[in-house]
């Protein structure tokens, strides 16, 4: 086992070759740093993404029609669901309430300036609750949607921000125009962390049915019954569906998904592309774990003649191979160290740049687990790449190594 | 004298062979991560650019603002309007101006549907132009002419069982909004979606059908042979912001040229294979650091050797010149080694992409700027990384030199 005097002998020296070592312990940096910071804002974006789900819940279910070349409809399709298929899901088994969701294209005008943006618009006087869970709609300023008034309207975060989308921030009660009409602003959502949902316009039914003469629904939001088993309620709709718009199984022009589904499939692309770009910051590592092993040769080369004391004074071979292993594993440890922290530090400047320009769903997260994995993978590698010379240096003959200049 | 310094550095590096491969396998999983990433990452870039089969040089494209989810014009608040070609074509350079919609439909045949969509093809006069410029051939069949009404001409992907369990022919009837549709062309194939999935109607079909009226999704302008693209692009946009009543710097439309197009897309494709190669980079950095390592390394084995050299009339500059030479060569090395392995890799990526995804979509492509540049780039961070050490080599005092012991 390892003994506190050896651990002293591999500090001893470390300082010693101060300048080396200090190279050393930067190369190691350098790549922890890098694989640190990359796989902080994973774990911050999968965070945002399960937060995501349990704030909407697992009885919500949505409905679209199908389309285009890329699986969901532009804003113009042909393809699509409107009153009659609200009411086949609100019949479907197991539905508890759905409610039909408005998008249009907005220009939206205010103080002289003119931008475009998304018009949301549903029955938020019916299923208020339904809504503003799906899309975790908070009120951050004023007051939520007033379904009874279709002249009001209530606006993404990014509205209250300077230069975000008007030059002036927004501010309750003021007017805006959109697609030439006029409306009050009655509150103001808070950030949910992309730019589109941020700047969207959010509209009574009445408003998006009559003001501006939407008569298609791009979604169908719908909540099941509590304790049904959402893959029997999913097929009793597709059923319902399929009765009502006259089509067999094989050529649905819709399709039925839990969020849970939507969010597990948005994860699994997630964590792929993180994974590539993790895998390509690990090379960074492996390149320093060279270092170290060459450091460890040069530094063995260097102290033959004292392995050759340290033997002829009766080590043994294991002794000789710990303090060398346990030499490359301090200063990789070392370059972890600083690498944690360096990544921690960068990880949160970047973060705060990314949020400035509107994406604050790339957060890092930082966790105790993630610091201590990294330390601890930084050690293995440090022990890895010193096997092999502290096993050569091991097997010196007492005899060559005293004799060795 | 070059000479000379160059083969002490060798002789150097020869005797500590252990040490000088480690030093260079650093730097060259570094160039060799980098190289392939590189070489593939062109490869995709292009395939994706030459996906949106861009249009000639000589036409200018026009689309409403909106928010467009979907293809040009969807989600336009303020459309285009019918009467804007005419107006158009009366303007200095304009030779042509061509409107077209773009519609989403739920196409049926074979008892089964497929998503996706249609565009109209101008009549007449400009029919010549529009197949010009789109520059699409006839593989089967014949294109569309003026007198048709229920016909179709398709592209290429349909003449596959894979879209709906049986390959389209020329004399098959496709159903569009439940009304069938005599398939009377399929289109040569073109490597590209937006083509090889093409649904073509006449344009006053799909007005019908569709009841478009008075509007297009977009427009394209062909310019006259001799007339400067840049200038008609700002006549256009003039005409057009009077047309539509709105101010410099407010237009609620874009008119682009291929050129701008093209260039807004490979901006956003290159934000991301810059993130990519930084982060492979780094391990260039960490090598870097190894190749300096390794030099401090060196000058203190050879703290001796220095002594004497300069004992014997060996100036500042030529140990500085032997140390660098030394650093510069790992680099270089390193970087040959790297260039090898790294496009070797790319080629196995290659190859395994290919028979998984059974296209040969995705290949690699290596502009000569490539390995030159990593060539360049090795043997600077190798030269780099031994400035300090080898600066520390020259500064030493022959007298300290020759007596430190070690």
């Amino acid at each position: 086992m390892i003994k506190t005097e050896m651990m002293r002998y591999a500090f001893e020296h470390l300082r010693k070759r101060k300048k080396r070592s200090f190279l050393t312990v930067l190369s190691v940096a350098i790549g922890i740093a890098a694989v640190t910071t990359l796989i902080s804002f994973g774990m911050g974006i999968s965070d945002y993404v399960n937060s995501f789900s349990e704030k909407m819940g697992k009885d919500k279910l949505i409905i679209q029609a199908r389309g285009g070349a890329f699986g969901a409809p532009s804003l113009d399709s042909n393809v699509v669901l409107d009153e009659g298929d609200l009411e086949a899901v609100e019949k479907a088994n197991g539905v508890m309430e759905a409610t039909g969701v408005y998008v249009f294209s907005a220009e939206v005008k205010y103080n002289d300036q003119k931008k475009y943006t998304v018009g949301f618009g549903s029955d938020f006087k019916k299923h208020p609750k339904l809504l503003t869970e799906a899309y975790s709609l908070n009120v951050a300023e004023g007051q939520n949607i007033d379904g009874n008034d279709k002249t009001k309207v209530v606006l993404g975060h990014n509205y209250l921000i300077k230069d975000k989308i008007f030059s002036k921030p927004v501010s309750l009660r003021d007017k805006i125009k959109v697609n030439g009409k006029e409306f009050r602003v009655v509150g103001f959502y808070e950030a949910v962390g992309n730019p589109q949902d941020d700047s969207q316009v959010y509209f009574t039914r009445d408003a998006a049915e009559e003001t501006f003469e939407q008569k298609s629904y791009r979604f169908i939001l719908a909540r099941s019954a509590p304790g049904r088993d959402t893959t029997q309620i999913v097929s009793s709709i597709r059923k319902e569906l399929r009765d009502h718009r006259d089509q067999s199984s094989s050529n649905e022009d819709f399709f039925v998904q839990t969020f849970e589904q939507m969010i597990a499939t948005f994860s699994l692309v997630l964590d792929a592309i993180v994974g590539v770009v993790v895998l390509v910051a690990l090379i960074s590592v492996v390149v320093a774990g060279v270092n170290i092993t060459n450091t460890m040769f040069a530094a063995i080369l260097e102290r033959t003649k004292e392995i050759g004391v340290l033997k002829a004074i009766g080590s043994k071979n294991i002794d000789i191979l710990i303090i060398f292993v346990f030499e490359s594993g301090l200063l990789s440890l070392v370059g972890g160290v600083f690498g944690v922290l360096t990544g921690y530090l960068i990880g949160v400047a970047a973060g705060k740049a990314v949020a400035a320009a509107g994406y604050a769903l790339f957060k890092p997260l930082f966790t105790w687990g993630l610091a201590a994995g990294s330390l601890l993978f930084a050690f293995l590698v440090g022990v890895l790449s010193g096997l092999i010379p502290a096993y050569r240096a091991s097997q010196l003959k007492p005899v060559d190594a005293l004799h060795y200049e | 004298m070059i000479k000379d310094y160059a083969r002490l550095a060798f002789v150097s590096l020869r005797k500590r062979r252990l040490r000088s491969w480690l030093t260079m396998i650093g730097i060259f999983i570094g160039i060799a991560s980098v190289v392939s990433l590189i070489s593939l990452g062109e490869g995709l870039r292009q395939l994706v650019v030459s996906q949106f089969n861009l249009l000639g040089t000589d036409v200018l494209t026009i689309t409403a603002s909106g928010v467009a989810f979907g293809p040009p014009g969807s989600g336009a608040i303020n459309p285009l309007k019918e009467s804007y070609l005419s107006d158009i074509e009366r303007i200095v350079g304009a030779k042509t101006a061509i409107g077209r919609n773009i519609e989403e439909i739920k196409l049926e045949f074979n008892g089964r549907s497929d998503f996706t969509y249609l565009a109209s093809v101008p009549e007449e006069e400009r029919r010549k132009e529009f197949e010009r410029i789109v520059q699409i051939e006839i593989a089967d069949g014949r294109n569309l002419k003026d007198s048709d009404e229920k016909k179709v001409v398709l592209g290429s992907n349909y003449a596959n069982a894979d879209r709906f369990g049986k390959a389209v022919r020329t004399g098959d009837s496709i159903f569009i909004k439940g009304k069938p549709y005599e398939v009377v062309g399929i289109l040569e194939k073109k490597g590209s979606f937006i083509v090889d999935g093409s649904v073509l109607l006449n344009e006053r079909v799909v007005k019908d059908v569709f009841e478009v009226n008075d509007s297009y999704d977009i427009m394209v302008v062909v310019a006259k042979q001799g007339y400067d693209l840049g200038s008609l692009k700002e006549r256009v946009e003039n005409y057009l912001r009077k047309e539509r009543d709105v101010k410099k710097g407010e237009e609620d439309f874009s008119v682009q040229s291929p050129e701008q197009q093209l260039k807004d897309l490979n901006a956003i494709l290159f934000a991301v294979q810059f993130f990519l190669y930084s982060i492979a980079a780094i391990s260039l950095i960490v090598g870097g650091i190894g190749i300096a390592n390794t030099m401090y390394t060196s000058v203190i084995e050879r703290t001796k050797q220095i002594g004497i050299m300069k004992s014997i009339g060996a100036q500042k500059n030529d140990i500085f010149t032997i140390f660098l030479i030394e650093s510069g060569f790992l680099g270089l090395v390193g970087g040959v080694l790297g260039i090898f392995i790294g496009l070797g890799f790319a080629y196995v990526a290659q190859v395994a992409a290919q028979s998984f995804t059974g296209t040969d979509l995705i290949k690699m492509t290596v502009p000569w700027v490539l390995p030159a540049g990593a060539l360049a780039f090795s043997f600077v961070i190798g030269s780099i990384a031994g400035l300090m050490p080898a600066l520390h080599a020259a500064k030493l005092k022959p007298v300290d030199a020759l007596n430190e012991t070690r």
